[in-house]
C-alpha cells in the first residue's frame, strides 16, 4: 500500500537525466577534492589544523547535505529509502549499489587509512595531522553518499508520465 | 558401439531404461570397488555447495572472529610501551588465517562468487546483495570510528603505544573489510537442502 502510494507520488520520479545526474555525481567529488586541495595547500604556510579540519568537515557536510536535499524522496535516493517504500526492481538496485559500494569503500578506507597513519608516523607536526583528517573526511563522504552516486549514475533515464 | 557403452553413467544407463539391477551387475562388470558403485548411484553435492549447516557456519563465525579477538588481545597485553613486537606480526598473521578459513573452500560463499555472479541462481543473488549492504552500512560506521580513535591514539599516546593501538584497531577493520560481507551471508544462509528434499 504504501508502495504504491509512493509510486504514484510525482516526486518520486522527479529525478532529472542521467546526463545531469553524472555531472553532478562529478561535480560533487571533484568540488570536495577541489577544497580539500584548497586547505592543504593553505594549511601548508599556517600551522592551525583546526580550522583546516573544521573547514573539510563543514564542506563535507555541506555537500552531503546538497546531495541528499536535491535528490530528496526520489527513487534514486532508493539506498536511503525504507525497503517499504521500494517495489522490487529498486529493492534490488539498493542491494547491488550497496554491493558496488562496498567493493570500492573498503579497500578505499584500507588504503587511506594506512596512508593516514603514516602521514602522522612520518609527519608527526600540523601538516600531518591535516593530511590524515583530509583522508578520513574524504571516505566519510564517500561512505555517506557512494551508494547513492551508484544509483544516480546507473540508473537510465526516467519514462514521462502517461 | 561397445566402448561407449562402457563409458556410460548411472544416469545414463537409467535414461536408457535400464533396471536398477542390471545397472548394478553392469557396474560390477566393469571391475567397480563397493565404494565407487555407491558414490555412482549417490553422488556428493559438488564442492561449490558444500557450506555445510548453519549452526557449523555460526560456530565458524563466533570462532574465527573470537579467536582473532582473544589474540589481539593477548599480543596487547604482551607488548611493551617501547616495542609493538608481538602486535605486528601475529595480528596481522592471524588476519591471513581467518582470511584463509573464510576464503580456502571453494564454496559459493567464497571468494569467486564475491567477485562476479558466476554460479548463482537469482536467490543467492539476492541473499548477497543483502549481505553486502548490511556489510556496507557496519563496516563503515565501524572503520570511521576505529579511525578515528587510532589516529586519536596516534596523538595522544607515546610513539609505540600509540602506534600498537593504531595497528590493532586497523587490522580489525582490515579483517571486517575482507571478510564481512562473506561472514554476514554465511550466519544468515540457512542449511542446505538434502537431495531428498531436493528431489521433492
Amino acid at each position: 500500500m504504501m508502495a504504491q502510494k509512493e509510486a504514484n507520488h510525482p516526486l518520486f520520479y522527479r529525478v532529472g537525466s542521467r546526463r545531469m545526474r553524472r555531472r553532478v555525481v562529478v561535480a560533487m567529488y571533484c568540488s570536495w577534492l577541489l577544497i580539500a586541495a584548497i586547505v592543504l595547500v593553505w594549511s601548508l604556510n599556517s600551522r592551525a589544523w583546526y580550522p583546516a579540519m573544521m573547514a573539510m568537515i563543514v564542506a563535507n557536510s555541506l555537500f552531503q547535505l546538497i546531495w541528499f536535499v536535491w535528490l530528496g524522496r526520489t527513487y534514486v535516493n532508493a539506498p536511503r529509502l525504507p525497503d517499504a517504500e521500494l517495489d522490487e526492481r529498486l529493492l534490488q538496485v539498493k542491494n547491488q549499489a550497496y554491493r558496488r559500494a562496498y567493493l570500492i569503500l573498503a579497500p578505499v578506507a584500507v588504503i587511506a587509512w594506512i596512508l593516514s597513519l603514516g602521514a602522522l608516523q612520518w609527519q608527526p607536526n600540523d601538516q600531518g595531522r591535516i593530511i590524515a583528517i583530509a583522508l578520513v573526511v574524504a571516505v566519510g563522504l564517500v561512505a555517506g553518499t557512494l551508494p547513492t552516486a551508484i544509483v544516480a549514475w546507473q540508473e537510465p533515464d526516467p519514462e514521462p508520465l502517461s | 558401439m561397445i566402448d561407449d557403452f562402457d563409458k556410460l553413467s548411472v544416469t545414463d544407463l537409467k535414461l536408457r531404461g535400464m533396471p536398477s539391477d542390471q545397472i548394478l551387475a553392469e557396474q560390477k562388470r566393469r571391475g567397480m570397488s563397493p565404494g565407487a558403485i555407491h558414490d555412482a548411484w549417490y553422488p556428493k553435492p559438488p564442492t561449490y555447495d558444500r557450506i555445510g549447516s548453519r549452526r557449523w557456519r555460526r560456530l565458524l563465525v563466533v570462532g574465527t572472529y573470537g579467536g582473532w579477538l582473544l589474540l589481539a588481545v593477548i599480543m596487547k597485553l604482551a607488548s611493551t610501551p617501547d616495542s609493538s613486537f608481538p602486535v605486528i606480526p601475529f595480528v596481522p598473521l592471524a588476519n591471513v588465517v581467518v582470511a584463509l578459513v573464510w576464503f580456502g573452500r571453494r564454496t559459493y560463499l567464497g571468494r569467486e562468487v564475491l567477485a562476479g555472479d558466476f554460479g548463482l541462481d537469482e536467490r543467492l543473488i539476492q541473499n548477497r546483495n543483502q549481505a553486502f549492504r548490511r556489510a556496507f552500512q557496519l563496516f563503515a560506521s565501524f572503520a570511521l570510528i576505529a579511525w578515528l580513535l587510532s589516529l586519536v591514539a596516534m596523538w595522544l599516546q607515546p610513539v609505540n603505544q600509540g602506534l600498537t593501538n593504531a595497528v590493532l584497531l586497523y587490522m580489525g577493520a582490515a579483517l571486517l573489510g575482507t571478510t564481512l560481507p562473506t561472514v554476514i551471508w554465511a550466519w544468515r544462509e540457512p542449511d542446505p537442502l538434502t537431495t531428498n528434499e531436493e528431489s521433492a
